[in-house]
Formats: C-alpha cells, structure tokens, sequence
C-alpha cells in the first residue's frame, strides 16, 4: 500500500501539467454536468408547482337548489382524488366577471338576466394532474345528477407532462454524455501515463510483480484526477452559483429563485472520483501487462 | 535446484538453444559462458520465464517452469535474484527505492533494514538518496547486485555482470557474487570475460553453436 500511494502521488507530480490540464478538463465536463443537474432540478421544482395551479371547472345546472348543490359538493368531497372544492354562486360568477373584465358593463348592457351558471373549482391532487386521469375524472364527474358540463385546460395538462419528460430526457441524455466524456478523459491520461512508464512497468514484471501491483497506482491516479476535477469543479460552481445570485439576479429576477442543494458538493467529488477510477480501469483493463 | 532437460530455443529459425540438458544443485555456483549471441541470455531468460522453450522441461526448485500460468510466473521470478547486464533500474526512484521496491513486490516488512544491510553489503549505503543516473557503471551494479541479494533468493542470476566495468570494479562484483554463494545462494552467471573463471574450480558450460558442453578440468 505504501509503495501503491507513494508511486501515485511521485507520478502526480511527476507529470504535474498532463494531470493538471486533464483534472481542469474533467472539471469542467463536471461544470456542464452541474449545469444541466441544476436546470433540471430548478426546472422540475417549478414544474412541481404547476399542477397545484391547475383546476378542473363544473358548470352546475340552472334552478338547483341549494341542498342539491351541497349533495354535489359533498359527493366531490368524498372522492379521493381531489384536494380541494370551490363552489361560486352565479351571482358570485357575475361579480368576478365584473371584476376581471374592464368592458364588461358594455358587454352586459341590454341583458336582464345574470348568464353565468354557478360552478364549482376542482384542485386535483398532485399525482392526477395527467390528462388520462383529468379525463376519467371529468367523465366521472359528469354522470352526477345537476352537473351541466365539465372544463379542464387540456392543454395546460399536456405542456406540463410533455415539459417535464423532456426535460428529464435532456438532463438524462446530457448526463450520461458528460459522463462518458469525463471517463474518457481519465482514461486517455492513464493510456499515455502508462506508455511513459512501460520501462518501468517492465522493470517491475522482471522483479516478480503482480498485475494488479502494476495496475493499482494507475487507478488510484485515475481517481486521484477525478478527484482533484471535482474539487475544482466545487470552486467553479461556487463562483458561478454566487455571480448569478448576488449579481445577475438583480437584472435577470428570473435567477432569483434558483436554487442549489448543497448535496451536489459531495455528489461532485464522488462522480469525479468514481468517473476517473472508471475511466482508468478500461484503460489500464485493455493494455497487456 | 535448477534441471534442464532437452530444452531447445529457435529464433526464426535459428536454433540458439539445442537439446540442452544440465543440472545445478542447490548452494552451486556455475557459469555460463560462450561468445556475444551464443545463447547466454536466453538460457538465463529460461529460467525466469522471459522466453518460453520450443521444446523440454524445465524445473527451478518447486516450479515446473514450463507449465506455468501467467499468474503464476511473478511467483517464480520473486524466488530468483537477477542481476541484468543493462542494470534495469529505475531513473526517476532512488538508489533506496529501487531496492525497496523488489522488496514491496515481495511483500517483505522491515523493508529499510533489508535495503540498508543490502547497500552496506555493496559499501553504497552512502549513496542510498542518489539517483542511478548519476552513479558511475560499477555503482549501478553494485545497486543491482544490492537489489538481487536483498530479498535473500536462494537463486541468484547474473548476466554479464562485469560487463564494461574496469578490473579493479569487476574484481570486486566477483568478490562479492561469491560471498553471496558462500552465504548459501545458488548463483549462475552467465558470461563471456574468461578472467571470471579462469582458476575457479566451479563448474563451467560453455555454449557453442547451441549445444551446452560442460569444461572438463
């Protein structure tokens, strides 16, 4: 073990600017790596929010009574994928359209009637918010007697389901790529670290030494670069994470809201470590010893 | 300790090694001797299954050389000290270093008394922090004898071991191959300088056109 770490860190410094540059370049494929984790996770958190927003709207038949109303109302309740039941009377319907809407004296003028229905707001729970489950909601819902019709903003339904799929495939795609990248740069530093070395390698078989005592400082260098570019991809996501908080966001208020879990520090020195010794294991796997 | 029999070796071709069949015992010291490209090397080779024989058996104490496995060769070479022509050390280790680390591959512990009673053997304790670039030929192979007797191999292998050096510097190395054979170690040294062995009353073969043919005195 002794001669394993004092070979590894000798061929460190040793080849100090090939170890360097590839430590900054796994760095900054980790960078990349952050980035696209942190869109996902900040895209996904927003996307979280989405279906508590959305609402499903039930147009009540004209003349019900208000016991038959709350017979509805107590129906809907009962169900278990609902969250939450808003009942608006058609007079509480007029006034919000009144409200909402500037032109809507010159709208109304001429009727007598108010020709809003009463409805009733459904929030769905998080887990239905999908178009099937809208759908059979909705169907559901229709068959109760006094229900007129049922709305739901299909639309709205779709671009959340297809937003966050595709994110997640993006981030999943670009995750595995950068990955790829980072273990293929470990594993060409080790392929030409090894080559330099192959005196010594052969020097070493000639004493009696094992395979895996040739191969060991090799992987242990392969993790120490991943290492050393997770620790400097740290620094970098600091400084980036910091400039877009406490200076970007001021001009950009969409940056306000992000958000950065502090697990990804550890997260990125493991991958780095873990990529790197990846890395070097094909490298070192593939060469004769 | 060592048995040969019928071991031949060809390269393209060209027959280096033919039906040779010898025995060295244990605590023997022998030489090897013939012309530059008699075959010295490769019978050295042999023995630490650097090279494979086209044909025959070969034994060096309990391993059936031949029948190795890949895994199993680093065994066989970690029992032999070898002493190589072209030294084989390391540049960028130290004259310690490069003892030692014939020591770690072994697995041995209390690697700086080895390495240091190594050197003090070879009188380079002094030079125990120098590089083997800056160390004069005979130096070098006082470091490479250093490493073959520190793991304390009951076989050690020598090939040319005075080799460019001057005869005081070549004197000494011998000198110190048999203490090292006094001690109890099997030594073979493979050679060309007739002056090694010329009133040795050790066994000498010599190699010629492939055949092994053992000096009658």
């Amino acid at each position: 073990m002794h001669y394993i770490l004092k070979s590894t860190f000798q061929s460190i410094l040793k080849e100090k600017w090939i170890n360097i540059l590839s430590a900054l370049a796994i760095a900054s494929s980790l960078l990349i790596m952050v980035v696209t984790f942190l869109l996902v996770y900040n895209f996904h958190l927003a996307t979280n929010r989405l279906p508590e927003l959305f609402s499903v709207v039930i147009y009540l038949k004209d003349n019900l009574s208000r016991e038959e109303t709350d017979e509805i109302i107590n129906q809907l309740k009962q169900r278990n994928d609902i969250a939450g039941v808003k009942y608006i009377s058609k007079a509480d319907a007029l006034d919000d359209f009144k409200k909402t809407v500037k032109t809507a004296k010159a709208i109304l003028e001429g009727i007598d009637d108010n020709p809003f229905s009463s409805y009733i707001e459904l929030k769905l729970k998080r887990e239905f918010v999908s178009r099937s489950a809208v759908e059979n909601i909705s169907a559901d819902i229709k068959k109760i007697n006094g229900v007129e019709e049922t709305y739901f903003a299909e639309r709205i339904v779709e671009t959340i389901h297809f937003l966050k799929k595709s994110v997640h495939g993006v981030g999943i795609f670009l995750l595995a790529i950068i990955s790829v990248v980072v273990i293929f740069i470990s594993y060409s530093t080790v392929k030409i670290l090894f080559y330099r070395k192959q005196e010594e390698i052969e020097i070493m078989k000639l004493l009696g030494a094992t395979n895996n005592f040739i191969k060991a400082p090799f992987i242990l260098e392969g993790g120490m670069l991943g290492l050393a570019g997770g620790l400097f991809a740290v620094i970098e996501v600091m400084i980036i994470f910091m400039v877009i908080k406490y200076q970007l966001s001021g001009m950009l208020p969409v940056f306000e809201g992000i958000v950065l879990p502090l697990l990804i520090f550890p997260f990125l020195i493991l991958t780095g470590c873990l990529l790197g010794i990846i890395g070097s294991f094909i490298a070192i796997g593939r060469l004769r010893i | 300790m060592i048995t040969f029999n019928n071991v031949s070796k060809s390269y393209n071709n060209i027959t280096v090694l033919r039906h040779i069949t010898f025995e060295v015992k244990r605590g023997e010291m022998v030489f090897i001797t013939g012309p530059t490209g008699s075959g010295k090397t490769t019978l050295l080779k042999l023995i630490y299954h650097a090279e494979k024989p086209d044909e025959g058996e070969i034994r060096v104490g309990n391993f059936k050389v031949t029948s190795l496995n890949k895994k199993e060769i680093p065994y066989l070479r970690r029992n032999i000290g070898i002493i190589f022509q072209d030294f084989k050390l390391i540049d960028n280790m130290t004259v310690f270093d490069n003892i030692a680390l014939s020591l770690q591959i072994r697995k041995a512990k209390d690697i700086n008394n080895f390495v240091y009673e190594a050197l003090k053997k070879v009188h380079l304790r002094h030079k125990a922090d120098s590089y083997p670039k800056i160390l004069s030929g005979g130096e070098q192979q006082r470091v490479v004898i250093a490493r073959a007797i520190a793991a304390k191999t009951e076989l050690i292998l020598a090939d040319e071991p005075t080799a460019n050096l001057d005869p005081n510097t070549a004197t000494a190395i011998m000198q110190l191959i048999n203490e090292i054979n006094i001690q109890g170690a099997t030594v073979i040294i493979a050679t060309h300088y007739r002056e090694l062995f010329r009133n040795t009353w050790k066994r000498v073969f010599r190699l010629d056109e492939g055949n092994l043919i053992e000096r009658v005195t």
